[in-house]
């Protein structure tokens, strides 16, 4: 089991590492920090970090190529910090798996806010306090949950699913054949309110679609509601 | 005449019409006597035409009359009388005192009436008798051996026809490198510094050729400068985030060891950096925008939601400042593009329209379409914009005199980059000074090639 207050960060930006380190462990977590993309690569598989902050602009592998080359293995927590102005940079980094991004420079309370939310959802599971009974297993359709081991099944097939696409798809399913707007997604999902030209949460939508694959009459699971949000649409009653 | 093709078109034609014109002048000064010849020429042939009339007449031959009969209307006419009775053509009237001139003299006497020329023979044939032969020939012009007065006016259409097509296709070979090099040169005004003139100059003359090539060198130039000016803007930002993130968690540090009456001074430092972080953000985001690179994945979007969506937050906006904003969006309006900086892009300029409107007044905002365009219309009840100035303020940091952004905290690129992402979405923005005061910006983008089924 992973230590969730353990955060790995990796940044050339050897000063800033040390800031972190300080603000963050006045905020009760254990930081460790690399800076160099191969040896952050592989820092991150030697110890079950809670949460990695990833930097995008790295000398040795890029931040995306750690992003990518991690999620093959691990679906630890990512928070990229993407360079502010580069907008493409969030989205890139959602795609390959990022959990949420942080434009730099940032707001050290963002960051605080951020990784605590994080922190909260890996500790309080099953997340959004779906009540006592641990060792439930939800299921839609062909999907099952099973809140306990955080895990998803699909057609008896187990998927990975990143924490936040875990995350995603238990709100889904608690709300199956019902629309969930977008500003609840991304507060139960990411912790935070939907601010303007966020896309974080359609992105990992996008991804989650991609894991679960077509539904067994072929359409799309989750489907897009305009102006209004997602639904994970029922096949079946309940 | 400014246009060099019309210079060069009249010039050839006046040319070459001044040439016909002093072959003329040539042919009259060569030939200053030209009217003593043609009467010696006319008195021989009257002459020789009248023996051979009188001949016939004397032996009594028929048709006689033909010899007299004019070859054509300019000929001379001649009239032969017989003891004062006509003989042979038609009568001609008015010789009686040149006769009586020829009698007296050696038998033959011409005069000048007007432009006629009368002319006057005794013949005296012995037993046959004395015949009077009186000719009469209107004088033609002393142009008669250059120009046939009839065809004049069809040789005239000829030269100025012919002198005119070879002028016309001559200039026109002569202005195409010139066409050529200003097609470039507005090319390269509007910022595409791609341009390279000299491949498309193959065979005009040397001089045009060396033009276009110094051209070449200049846009070379240009482009070399704009772009270290943009690697060094870009670098600079690059470079600046780094810092400011560390004084940013430095601050933070502080802020938790501070007492609280640092609290307001901190809160200033963090609003200041801040403000930094996010310059610095736009900054890149333009400089990005103006490398020109294309739009990193587009998606087709209905920009009748987003211009709603972002009215109702500048709605919010107005609300505080007591003013209002009026939203006429046509429907399910698509266009093709980043749904972030289009949406930055109407944002910024409602912020720039709310920023500057009165208090208590409307900003209306229109949307609609207009052929194969999207038309967005956001008009202020403000100040408006100096008319020499209205271009200006898409350029980063432009500020009009007595500008109050720097109050209400605007960075002062955020209608640059509007105008970038409109620019790289392929649309077009203008502002314009509305009718009763404030300012309209009105920006266009071409409509999503969608069929509406892909776009449900």
């Amino acid at each position: 089991m992973a230590d969730a207050a353990s955060i790995l960060v990796i940044d050339d930006d050897a000063e800033l590492c040390e800031l972190l380190g300080e603000l963050l462990g006045q905020e009760g977590f254990s930081v460790e920090s690399v800076g160099d993309g191969t040896q952050g690569l592989a820092q991150a598989q030697a110890k079950p970090y809670g949460l990695v902050v990833l930097d995008v602009m790295l000398p040795g592998l890029t931040g995306f190529e750690v992003l990518g080359r991690l999620r093959k293995v691990s679906a630890v927590p990512v928070l990229m910090l993407t360079a502010r102005g580069e907008d493409v940079d969030r989205i890139v980094g959602l795609e390959l798996g990022a959990d949420d991004y942080l434009p730099k420079p940032f707001n050290p309370r963002e960051l605080v806010a951020r990784v605590r939310a994080i922190h909260r959802r890996a500790t309080t599971a099953p997340p959004n306090g779906a009540g006592g009974d641990g060792a439930a297993v939800l299921v839609v359709d062909d999907i099952e949950l099973t809140s306990a081991s955080r895990t998803a099944r699909v057609g008896g097939r187990e998927i990975k699913l990143t924490t936040a696409e875990y995350d995603l798809l238990d709100v889904f399913a608690k709300n199956a054949g019902a629309v969930v707007s977008r500003e609840d997604l991304t507060r139960l999902v990411l912790g935070r309110r939907l601010s303007a030209y966020d896309r974080a949460i359609d992105m990992h939508v996008s991804n989650l679609r991609k894991k679960l694959g077509p539904s067994r009459s072929g359409g799309e699971r989750i489907k897009t509601v305009r102006s209004a949000g997602y639904i994970l649409a029922r096949e079946s009653a309940a | 005449m400014k246009s060099l093709y019309l210079r060069i078109l009249v010039g050839m034609w006046l040319t070459m019409t001044l040439i016909v014109g002093i072959f003329a002048a040539i042919h009259a000064l060569t030939f200053p006597d030209v009217d003593t010849r043609r009467r010696a020429f006319v008195g021989r042939s009257m002459e020789l035409r009248s023996a051979d009339a009188i001949d016939c007449v004397v032996a009594g031959s028929p048709n006689c009359d033909v010899i007299l009969k004019p070859i054509d209307e300019r000929d001379q006419r001649l009239a032969i009388y017989r003891k004062g009775m006509l003989v042979l053509g038609e009568p001609i009237e008015g010789a009686d005192d040149l006769v009586k001139t020829a009698r007296a003299g050696n038998g033959s006497a011409t005069e000048q009436i007007g432009a006629t020329d009368l002319w006057v023979s005794i013949k005296d044939r012995g037993d046959a008798g004395e015949y009077v032969v009186i000719g009469k020939q209107s004088r033609p012009s002393p142009w008669l051996f250059f120009i046939v007065p009839e065809t004049l006016p069809w040789r005239l259409l000829a030269i100025a026809i012919v002198t005119g097509l070879v002028s016309a296709v001559l200039a026109r070979y002569l202005t195409r490198p010139i066409q050529t090099l200003r097609g470039a040169a507005r090319k390269l005004a509007k910022g595409d510094l791609d341009v390279r003139v000299s491949g498309e100059l193959e065979g005009a003359d040397t001089e045009t050729l060396a033009l276009g090539q110094e051209m070449d060198r200049m846009a070379e130039r240009i482009q070399d400068l704009l772009e270290s000016q943009r690697r060094l803007l870009r670098d600079v930002s690059h470079e600046l985030r780094s810092p400011l993130a560390r004084l940013n968690l430095a601050l933070e540090l502080v802020r938790r060891q501070s007492s609280k009456e640092a609290t307001t001074a901190l809160d200033r430092i963090e609003r200041e950096t801040e403000r930094l972080s996010a310059m610095i953000g736009e900054l890149l985001t333009l400089s990005r925008l103006e490398s020109g690179a294309a739009i990193e994945r587009p998606e087709v979007l209905d920009l009748s939601e987003l211009v709603e969506e972002i009215g109702a937050d500048a709605g919010f906006e107005a609300e505080q400042k007591g003013a209002r904003v009026e939203l006429h969006v046509e429907p399910n309006l698509l266009v093709d593009g980043n749904p972030e900086l289009l949406g930055r892009a109407i944002e910024n300029i409602m912020r720039n329209a709310l920023r500057f409107t009165e208090r208590g007044s409307t900003v209306r905002v229109d949307l609609e379409l207009r052929g194969e365009e999207l038309e967005l219309r956001v008009r202020d009840h403000g100040p408006g914009v100096p008319a020499d100035s209205l271009e200006d303020i898409f350029k980063p940091f432009y500020r009009v005199a007595d500008d109050r952004a720097r109050q209400t905290g605007g960075v002062g690129i955020g209608l640059a980059i509007t105008h970038g992402a409109v620019a790289a979405h392929g649309g077009s923005i203008v502002a314009k000074n509305a009718k009763g005061g404030g300012l309209v910006v009105e920006m266009r983008l071409p409509r999503a090639q969608v069929s509406e089924e892909r776009a449900a």
